[in-house]
């Protein structure tokens, strides 16, 4: 009979025969970590290999579950090689942890499929993407059905809270959107002024900068400002109650969350849209008149003589529109990763991450039709 | 001499910002034994298992274990106690960006010196004993609720805890879940020798695992009364507490 034992050794191994024994002693423990198991390896693999193994468990002190690991291994090895393996000798709360690990080894979930042809990943995606397209065409439809509902006051009784909706979206962005338009304004002004000075045309930089504004600065810095505040908070809100069940609870009393929820706020974000971008716009053109006058020392009365000159209508009109748009943009996307978020412990995350992305590209996208739009109509 | 209890509360006064939540609390739990804390909703059962676990700093009293006190010595002194400790919240609380199994061996790897393959293999062992081989790549966003509390007691077992803190386990399980989860807790008690100390409203499970209860009383605000469940369902000298074990009966 061949025995290894090393001193201090939690797992020895004998061979006799056909038959090689796996003595166990001393104390197992996880914080002291697993003994090695190299020479029991080498006894599985030996020539002629054992045709039984029994487990010795006699010299056994105290264990925890790195024997439930260790004996769960021998098991494995075993039936790998086709051995028969005699486990009476481990302690019985020891075999009846590792019965309850194979107990509830069911395949709950199928085998891994293999990588799928590049032609079937195209073609999911495709459908994916219509799937999503739809969704977002039906989400219009249904945000543009619930609107008319709420213009026509057929969902007044529901008291949607639509004043708080326009103070948030309104007042509550007039900070962030002050320091924003107002330094934007004064950065562009000294950018126009340094460059234009280099051609002799120095005074032509106040009516760039004032349609520049009016046109296009104040609109933009709305949307990113309302995309940033008030598309995050849409979608945060409304995922929360979409994981609470609220929106659920909702349906069930026969309240479309279209009405309660997305109308009121998008209405809100279109309707003080073009008011922000006035106050974008007013905060703007005193930036650029700031750092006009007081940086680069062009007088105040021809400051302002030459930027009342671009100060038209038809400017402030295409920067309204804008705002409109930018608010509705903002609103629809803050609503529907709100209600689209699903239920899992971080969807409210990634709702508001999604909604503030989409928001962001929403604007620039829209402000880039509308602009060539503009072009077209000759506004 | 005799030995120190394993779990000891003395005049234990639990606050939340200044409400005072619970007062005079003062109790053992012998090693070896499943103590189940019960009471009403808001009578501070949560609240007692975060002072226990070293998350919240009581107002007043001490928490002891083995005669050791978990307030008294340093922060290193309470982390090291920590490590006798496996606590599972209520609904798992598992990181949501990481899978199941990375769940279970971030614990094992952040508390063992063990090689990383020993590390997997003792996190997928532990999951299987919960039932959920075959899910140890999903993600907690990706399985429901009982799943998410199972993989919260694999990782709350997976350093075999000398004391485990269990809330609510069976909240939102089926009764076949629930009364799984019991015999997993009696298996834990008796294979391993843990010391479980589980906070919980539900009946079925105080019956079937708890050697011994406290009852917290949300209007004294202290513990009204102690002892086996069943013995204080049909013995207790409180009518709430009888009415409370008898599910509502008086």
């Amino acid at each position: 009979m061949n025995a290894t034992v090393l001193p201090g050794s939690r797992l020895s191994v004998s061979r006799e025969g056909d038959l090689l024994a796996v003595g166990l002693r001393g104390t197992w423990s996880l914080r002291e970590g697993l003994p090695p198991a190299s020479d029991l390896d080498c006894a599985l693999r030996a020539s002629p290999p054992p045709r039984r193994v029994r487990v010795e468990g006699d010299a056994l002190e105290r264990w925890d579950s790195s024997l439930v690991l260790v004996l769960g291994r021998i098991q494995k090895a075993c039936e790998d090689r086709g051995l028969e393996l005699d486990l009476a000798g481990a302690p019985p709360g020891a075999l009846r942890l590792l019965e309850m690990a194979r107990g509830t080894v069911v395949p709950l979930v199928g085998p891994r499929r293999e990588a799928p042809p590049l032609t079937e990943v195209i073609g999911l995606r495709a459908i994916g993407w219509a799937e999503s397209l739809g969704d977002k065409l039906d989400f219009l439809g249904s945000t543009s059905l619930a609107l008319g509902r709420m213009l026509v006051g057929r969902t007044r009784r529901l008291g949607l809270g639509f004043p708080l909706a326009l103070q948030d979206a309104g007042v509550g962005t007039l900070p962030i959107l002050a320091f924003i338009a107002f330094a934007s304004g004064g950065i562009l002004s000294l950018l126009a002024l340094q460059q234009l000075d280099k051609l002799g045309g120095a005074l032509l930089a106040p009516n760039l900068v004032a349609i520049v504004i009016l046109r296009e600065l104040g609109a933009l810095t709305t949307g990113i400002a309302l995309a940033g505040r008030l598309g995050s908070v849409n979608a945060a809100e409304l995922a929360t109650m979409v994981v609470g069940e609220e929106t659920d609870a909702l349906r069930v009393i026969g309240v479309d969350p279209f009405d309660l929820l997305v109308a009121p706020r998008v209405l809100a974000l279109a309707l003080m849209g073009p008011l922000l971008v006035l106050y974008a716009n007013a905060l703007g053109l005193l930036g650029s008149l700031a750092v006009g006058v007081g940086l680069m020392d062009v007088p105040a009365a021809v400051y302002i003589e030459r930027t009342a000159a671009a100060l038209t209508l038809k400017h402030a009109i295409a920067g309204l529109v804008k705002g409109v748009a930018f608010g509705f943009v903002v609103g629809m996307a803050g609503c529907y990763y709100g209600l689209r978020s699903g239920r899992s412990p971080g969807a409210v995350g990634k709702a508001v991450q999604a909604a503030v992305v989409t928001a962001v590209l929403g604007v620039v996208v829209a402000d880039t039709v509308l602009t060539l739009f503009f072009k077209r109509v000759r506004l | 001499m005799t030995e120190a209890p394993l779990i000891e509360i003395r005049g234990l006064v639990l606050t939340r910002g200044s409400v005072v939540v619970q007062r005079g609390l003062a109790f053992t739990v012998d090693r070896g034994r499943v103590f189940a804390i019960t009471g009403q909703d808001g009578s501070g059962k949560r609240t007692l298992l975060r002072h226990m676990v070293g998350l919240d700093r009581p107002a007043q009293g001490e928490v002891l274990y083995s005669g050791e006190s978990l307030w008294g010595g340093t922060e290193e002194d309470r982390e090291r106690l920590k490590t006798r400790f496996g606590v599972l919240f209520a609904g798992g609380a598992l990181l949501s960006t990481k899978s199941l199994l990375e769940n279970v061996a971030l614990h094992i790897r952040l508390h063992t010196s063990l090689a990383e393959e020993d590390v997997l293999d003792l996190a997928r062992l532990k999951l299987a004993l919960v039932g959920l081989a075959g899910f140890e790549h999903h993600h907690p966003s990706e399985v429901d609720a009982s799943r998410r509390a199972w993989a919260g007691l694999a990782r709350a077992t997976a350093l075999d805890p000398e004391i485990l803190f269990l809330e609510e386990p069976t909240a939102r399980l089926d009764p076949l879940a629930a009364r799984r989860v019991d015999d997993v807790v009696r298996r834990l008690r008796d294979d391993l020798g843990a010391t479980v100390v589980l906070v919980s409203s539900d009946l079925a499970s105080l019956f079937s695992v708890a050697d011994e209860a406290i009852f917290l009383d949300s209007e004294s605000k202290t513990m009204t009364a102690r002892g086996n469940p069943a013995h204080l369902r049909d013995h207790s000298p409180d009518p709430t507490v009888r009415a409370f074990l008898g599910g509502g009966q008086p």
